[in-house]
């Protein structure tokens, strides 16, 4: 997960101690990673930042609770998934549309509303076959339910081991590979036609 | 030979590229941590945020529908416990009544506003014929044994209430003269058991002469509800 875990274990250290900028230091570190999981969680910039950062907040209010040997990149995944898995459900019940969300017409979906805001960046090279196939993509993995998407992301993304994700999501290395294996066949079971067009390409 | 890549991570790392974390984290930490600690005064927030957040569950049609019908399931719940309630203090106001027409022994109630069971004795027998589930035959029969016996009982509940007076006299010139007259109070305390066993005995001629009328289970129930006054005339075994 991280190769040094002894710094976050220092950094900890010193902010149990009243040195604030060991949190400075452990946001640097783990922003990107924590904010990449919540993207790919929720598919959304502004609900993603939001939950990072509250996450850093509980690290500041929950620190001296935390034993001087807490695996802290296990404390921060566990804390942001459950924030995500919250969050996501509270969504569902109050539907909004997001830049970052993709717009559906006639029950197809399409490109992200970000994409068609007018922007000085280059247009993406990628075909519409691609487009559509990463939507499909998006949709599956939002269908997922919440253990098996974190288990995917983490370890897809984050390169976790089993043992970690079982940490994070509260659950033995045979169940992670369980879920990890529901996972991939429901993601397979989803995108069967795009999966084809990958392999033929 | 390398095993082939599963096409389904191949889509997967497509997928997963993600949008640049934004750069304005640690202030935002800040800012919320700072937020967070400082005294509640200084936080005129939380209440608009509440009001808001009632707001927003207020504007859920389900919510809405659901916290209306509660709230006429609760006043229709409390309108039954009030009319219960007023209907059992009507019955023991009823009861009451009835149990001091039939016993001259039970004394009045101080300051009380009911009616003289004579003058009730029309609405004390809807009651009965209500509480008892009498027929029409049966509340006649009744009708006729209480106006039959009902004069002699006023009379010794009116004798019962002079001695008492009388008991009252005694009393004073006792605590004012220091002595009484013997001989009249023993004729007192004579007349007294005279008049406790004509009223016992009047009592169970009438309670007797209405159970009659009734079926085993309305004989039980009038029982019941006259439980003070037989225990009083020492008429239980009726």
């Amino acid at each position: 997960m991280t190769p040094h875990p002894e710094n976050d274990n220092t950094d900890l250290h010193a902010l149990q101690h009243g040195d604030d900028t060991g949190l400075n230091r452990l946001m640097t570190r783990w922003q990107k990673p924590l904010f990449a999981f919540a993207w790919r969680y929720l598919h959304n910039t502004a609900d993603a930042h939001d939950l990072v950062a509250e996450v850093f907040v509980r690290l500041y209010q929950q620190n001296h609770r935390l034993a001087p040997d807490t695996r802290l990149s296990a404390w921060l995944f566990t804390i942001l998934s459950n924030l995500c898995h919250n969050h996501h459900r509270w969504r569902r019940r109050h539907p909004s549309v997001s830049l970052d969300a993709t717009e559906q017409h006639n029950g197809a979906e399409t490109t992200p509303l970000a994409n068609q805001v007018p922007h000085d960046s280059p247009a993406p090279d990628r075909t519409l076959e691609h487009a559509e196939a990463l939507t499909a993509m998006a949709t599956a993995i939002d269908k997922l339910p919440h253990d098996l998407k974190t288990t995917l992301l983490l370890h897809h993304y984050e390169h976790l081991s089993y043992r970690e994700i079982g940490q994070i999501t509260n659950c033995s290395e045979r169940g992670v590979e369980t879920r990890l294996y529901r996972a991939r066949q429901n993601l397979k079971a989803e995108l069967t036609p795009y999966l084809r067009e990958t392999v033929q390409s | 030979m390398p095993p082939p890549s599963d096409p389904l991570d191949n889509l997967l790392d497509r997928w997963g590229k993600t949008t640049p974390a934004p750069d304005h984290l640690e202030p935002e930490v800040w800012r919320r941590i700072a937020v967070a600690e400082s005294p509640d005064d200084d936080r005129p927030e939380i209440a608009p945020n509440l009001l808001t957040r009632i707001k927003t569950i207020f504007a859920r049609p389900s919510f809405s529908i659901a916290f209306a019908a509660a709230c006429v399931l609760l006043g229709l719940f409390l309108t039954q416990l009030r009319t219960s309630h007023r209907h059992a203090e009507n019955n023991r106001q009823l009861v009451q009544s009835y149990l001091r027409l039939v016993d001259p022994l039970l004394e009045q109630e101080p300051n009380t506003t009911a009616k003289r069971p004579a003058e009730n004795l029309d609405a004390l027998l809807v009651w009965m014929k209500d509480d008892l589930k009498l027929n029409e035959l049966q509340l006649a029969q009744i009708k006729n044994v209480h106006e039959q016996l009902s004069p002699r009982l006023l009379s010794l509940a009116s004798q019962v209430a002079q001695m008492q007076h009388a008991y009252t006299a005694f009393e004073n010139e006792r605590r004012s003269a220091g002595q009484v007259d013997f001989l009249e109070f023993a004729r007192y305390v004579e007349q007294r058991r005279q008049l406790d066993r004509e009223c016992t005995e009047s009592t169970r001629r009438l309670i007797a002469q209405a159970a009659d009328v009734m079926t085993p289970s309305q004989r039980q129930q009038y029982l019941q509800l006259l439980d003070p006054a037989l225990k009083s005339t020492g008429s239980g075994s009726l």
